[in-house]
């Protein structure tokens, strides 16, 4: 009650807080993973003229700054922008689709070479025994589980941790984009270090648990 | 005769412009083990690629049942009548029965014909207590035979294996071969199998081809290909020791053969420029001249002795270095050295001619 009264926050601010930042981040990564997986997949699967420059680019938005992607889809929500008229800027859906550009090559590209990285004749092996090109994939990606894992908590522990990109496209409003890293980038601003700080630690504890329950899936998996 | 389960007509691939498979015919019998031997990088794995619908060839078709195979749903289908089994296991990280199981998930199969079934080749290879093992904590024969169940499971019409003994210790070797012979002996199983081991080849094989540079060099049954090999490449291939470059003079009767300083008789039709092989283990030794029927005596002398596991090489010299096989009991009784000077003998039908 101490902490929360040094603050301009109230004990249910704070909670709602955590919580758009988990519905933001959890959402964005879910779609990272439906856009990002089969990108990967087809990748490492498939053979098609201009792959190598889609691979280029691919490894090129991994390394993106995550405040260019910010900028770029607050220029596109912006009103006079192409997706003005959807009303997306400012909004947790923007946050979500900023966050979805900046995982999905991650995860893309950690799942491409999660499936090089098995070996080749494994695939034919599949088929052999009659699989269907659907089949096949999911034995894949069934071999490939503990990377494919990795290749999610890199994703989201890039996500969790972005500020820039929020901060653009959601604008940090009080009860409605305001998520953990926006909230301490704010506070620091005014000077509430120590709050900053407490904000600072549950972030972490928030991406420690998320990893911790990931890495207790794959290292249980790889037991099994 | 049964008609062939599989044939391959004028097959063509090509990897770069250095290597070309060419291979106009190919058949598999029901019942029956053709093996296909060759060095590595002669082709097999390709062929067996290519056969088994897993490679596109360049041209040439695969034919079943007098059909040629298509692409698509066609080839998926026809792909479901075969079972491939390559060097390495390959097995999933999942339990021996997950593992055994696969094929039949994949065929869609009602869950009691599938326990049924996996039961059923577990207990055919013996591994029927490794089920709930994870089958990456198997040994190099467990995982074989694990490996040759998930394949055999799904009752294959024609069954390709490439390489599926190597790197097992002899004793597993030889039972697992022993096993999977009589297997494939009792079912309708066509079985195409590759190796470039030269002795599993001979054991497991009812027919051999002799595959080099993409091509098929020689094809007949294993005693054939062994005792008459048609070029210099199969009998130095398949372990002829002692092949020459040599020269055939006509003869009303039988041929003198120019051999490098020497000439020996052999009976052949043929004249001019050929090879001659005789088998080290056709070669007799003797410490004193024996009065025998044998066309070819010879005294030389040893200039090497090599132990191979029971027997001994010994490499006479005669003018030309011939190598001979005796055992070890025969090594001591004649108490052969190393520069000993000693006779041999060999009878002309012994040296054949390509």
């Amino acid at each position: 009650m101490l902490l929360i009264a040094q603050t301009t926050y109230t004990a249910s601010e704070l909670i709602e807080i955590i919580l758009v930042t988990l519905q933001v981040t959890s959402t964005a990564i879910l779609f990272a993973i439906l856009v990002g997986m089969p990108l990967g997949i087809a990748l490492a699967l498939c053979e098609f003229p201009g792959k190598k420059v889609v691979l280029t680019v691919m490894n090129t938005c991994m390394g993106l700054p995550p405040v260019i992607a910010g900028l770029m889809v607050a220029m596109a929500l912006w009103r006079s922008g192409p997706l003005g008229n959807l009303a997306l800027i400012y909004t947790r859906t923007g946050i979500v689709i900023a966050q979805c550009i900046i995982a999905s090559p991650i995860v893309a590209g950690l799942t491409m070479s999660a499936i090089q990285q098995l070996d080749p004749n494994l695939r034919k092996q599949v088929r052999a025994l009659g699989a269907t090109r659907l089949q096949m994939v999911v034995v894949l990606l069934r071999e490939a589980k503990l990377a494919l894992l990795a290749a999610i908590m890199a994703g989201y522990g890039r996500i969790i941790a972005e500020v820039g990109a929020v901060m653009i496209v959601g604008g940090n409003i009080r009860g409605d984009t305001r998520v953990l890293t926006t909230a301490i980038v704010l506070e620091t601003r005014k000077g509430n270090f120590e709050f900053a700080i407490i904000l600072g630690l549950i972030l972490m504890a928030l991406a420690f648990t998320i990893n911790l329950g990931l890495t207790h899936i794959q290292q249980k998996r790889l037991a099994g | 005769m049964k008609k062939p389960a599989l044939e391959g007509h004028e097959i063509l691939f090509r990897y770069d412009s250095a290597f070309v498979l060419d291979v106009p015919l190919i058949e598999v019998f029901p019942r029956k083990v053709l093996g296909i031997i060759g060095p590595n990088g002669s082709g097999k794995s390709t062929l067996v690629k290519i056969l088994s619908l897993l490679e596109k060839p360049l041209s040439g078709s695969v034919v079943i049942e007098g059909k040629a195979i298509g692409g698509g749903r066609e080839a998926l289908s026809v792909r479901r009548r075969f079972s491939v089994v390559f060097q390495q296991p390959l097995l999933f990280n999942r339990s021996v029965w997950e593992n055994v199981a696969t094929a039949l998930k994949f065929r869609k199969e009602s869950a009691e014909s599938v326990r049924k079934k996996v039961d059923l080749w577990l207990r055919k290879l013996g591994i029927e207590q490794l089920a709930e093992r994870p089958a990456r904590t198997l040994s190099g024969g467990e995982a074989r035979r694990v490996s040759l169940a998930r394949s055999l499971v799904c009752d294959p019409k024609v069954f390709f294996m490439d390489e599926p003994f190597a790197n097992l210790d002899q004793p597993t070797k030889e039972n697992l071969m022993h096993e999977l012979r009589s297997i494939i002996k009792e079912s309708d199983i066509a079985t195409l199998f590759v190796t470039h081991d030269r002795e599993e080849a001979a054991v497991f094989s009812d027919t051999l081809s002799v595959m080099h540079e993409g091509k098929i060099v020689q094809s007949g049954t294993p005693v054939e290909i062994f005792s008459q090999p048609v070029s210099p490449f199969v009998a130095d291939f398949v372990g002829v020791k002692n092949i020459f470059p040599a020269y055939a003079e006509s003869n009303l009767n039988e041929q003198n053969i120019g051999l490098g300083s020497i000439r020996i008789t052999a009976p052949t039709d043929k004249v001019g420029p050929v090879h001659v092989s005789i088998r080290p283990e056709d070669i007799l030794l003797s410490r004193e001249r024996v009065q025998s029927s044998a066309r070819n005596v010879f005294r030389g002398r040893i200039t090497h002795i090599r132990r191979r596991e029971r027997t001994f090489y010994i490499t006479v010299d005669i003018g030309i270095p011939l190598v001979c096989l005796v055992t070890k009991s025969s090594k001591e009784e004649l108490g052969l050295k190393k520069n000993m000077e000693i006779w041999m003998l060999f009878k002309a039908t012994s040296v054949h001619v390509i």
